[in-house]
């Protein structure tokens, strides 16, 4: 029981000495990256970043940051972004600053970004922390001498006038003639233009089967019809569904009476005691479908 | 019913569609046309007048392309200036570029012809062109090469030398970086 009190305490303890370090230290942590110290020619960008973390409350002043624009004759600051956080310990700040030379040595030559001092507030205190300046060395793009006399080049060439895009458009274009497309379609389907659709392609095959048989397999052929007509219509037809199906396939009404005499014959066929047919029967049932075929085919 | 508005959606579709299509081909076209019309001028050849009323700032920064190559900066310069705000990021960096190009051509001529003070007022004019275009694009190499010609043509004056340790003097050089043209009192 008392070595849990023990623990508490000893837990308690040590964060009070860690926040009482945190309080004499306003600036826990501080670092400046800087990328590669050579190399750099006239209108490169120098990004130099600033990484700070102060105990709570601390609030930088933006003033102290050196302002946007010309620092010198030959540099630049061109961009300056704060990020800024509060962590569980304090506040960290991410500066970035983003410089831009413009200077032209006749050789190899050392710079410098410049130092300067950042402020942070607290209670009225002005706490300040110094960014030491970094240097780093500029070199020159052409040879001192060249001269226009010497045949080389002097100057670069003016830019040639860019194109206008035109590929959005194109794309717009592309995208509307498909739709444009894709409605003709659409609409010749409604009217029952699309011959070649696996829907008009259904008493092809039956008409050639048909054609097969004689008046004695009259059982066979009536299957066969009614194979392909319930094939049109998706599901087993009937006569009673007869309306339902000239609605969805208008073009078959004008074969209402041979499709009645069809259903009629084949029930009389299937369910009669003693049914009869002949060469009569099997010829109107081959005329039927022959009929079904040329409509399909838009030649009735 | 249904039947019936789905043949006025296919017709209103395709109406839609076709009215889109109609806008875009015509929009292409014109685009296309305006496209031969940079590829004649940056070959250096002339086209009539009245096809340059179009304000595509391309087309005209071709055309001030042409103007510099017949030698008449004067007019490059004034279509230049017309459309140096316009357009794209990459447009605006061409624009400065071509324009500083423009200026030093003219500072390079006058230099040959020891008009030194003019040559110094252009190439300063130039040195601020191609600033401005490296600052919209850091990583355009002709202005860089042609911002350090116009700079050995006119050298800085206030070289810096780190080694005697002499601090930057800053506010001086901040309303030096601001104003424009060169200094007085010196040869």
């Amino acid at each position: 029981m008392r070595y849990p009190f023990v623990f508490v305490l000893i837990i308690v303890l040590l964060s009070a000495a860690a926040c009482s370090q945190s309080i004499n230290e306003p600036i826990t942590f501080f670092q400046v990256q800087t990328p590669r110290p050579f190399g750099y020619v006239i209108g490169d960008e120098i990004k130099q970043r600033i990484l700070i973390e102060t105990r709570p409350g601390l609030v930088l002043q933006r003033s102290s940051l050196p302002a946007r624009g010309a620092v010198n004759r030959w540099l630049d600051l061109k961009r300056i972004d704060i990020d800024k956080t509060t962590t569980g310990t304090g506040v960290r700040y991410r500066i970035d600053l983003t410089y831009q030379l413009f200077y032209a040595p006749l050789e190899v030559k050392m710079l410098e970004l410049p130092s300067f001092t950042l402020q942070f507030k607290q209670f009225g205190h002005v706490i300040e922390k110094k960014v030491p300046g970094w240097h780093f060395t500029a070199a020159p793009l052409r040879e001192l001498a060249v001269r226009k006399e010497d045949g080389k080049e002097y100057m670069r060439p003016d830019a040639p006038a860019p194109l206008l895009d035109s590929r959005s458009l194109r794309n717009r274009l592309i995208i509307s003639l498909a739709i444009v497309l894709g409605a003709l379609f659409y609409l010749a389907w409604l009217y029952g233009r699309l011959r070649f659709l696996p829907q008009y392609r259904v008493f092809k095959v039956p008409c050639q089967q048909l054609a097969r048989y004689s008046a004695g397999d009259l059982t066979r052929m009536l299957n066969i019809m009614h194979g392909a007509l319930n094939q049109l219509n998706g599901k087993p037809l009937f006569q009673h569904q007869l309306a339902d199906f000239y609605q969805r396939f208008p073009h078959y009404q004008s074969l209402d009476d041979e499709l009645n005499w069809f259903f009629d014959y084949s029930n009389q066929h299937f369910f009669d005691s003693s049914p009869k047919g002949g060469k009569k029967e099997s010829d109107k049932i081959k005329a039927l479908c022959r009929h079904c075929l040329q409509i399909e085919r838009g030649m009735r | 019913m249904i039947r019936v508005a789905r043949f006025y959606a296919g017709w209103g579709g395709l109406l839609i569609a076709l009215v889109v299509t109609l806008q875009s081909s015509y929009a292409y076209f014109q685009i296309i046309h305006i496209n031969q019309l940079i590829t004649q001028l940056n070959q250096g050849k002339a086209i009539t007048p009245a096809l340059l009323k179009n304000t595509a700032p391309e087309l005209q920064l071709a055309y001030a392309g042409y103007l510099k190559k017949k030698h008449r900066y004067q007019d490059a310069q004034v279509v230049l200036g017309r459309i140096i705000n316009q357009g794209s990021r990459h447009i605006q960096t061409i624009t400065r570029y071509n324009l500083g190009n423009l200026y030093l051509s003219e500072a390079i001529e006058l230099a040959e012809a020891m008009q030194i003070n003019e040559a110094m007022a252009l190439s300063a004019l130039a040195k601020q062109a191609y600033r401005q275009a490296l600052a919209l694009d850091s990583q355009y190499w002709d202005a860089k090469y042609n911002l350090e010609v116009a700079m050995r043509l006119l050298p800085e004056m206030d070289r810096i030398t780190l080694e005697q340790d002499e601090p930057i003097p800053e506010k001086k050089t901040k309303l030096w970086a601001t104003v424009p043209g060169f200094p007085r009192g010196l040869p």
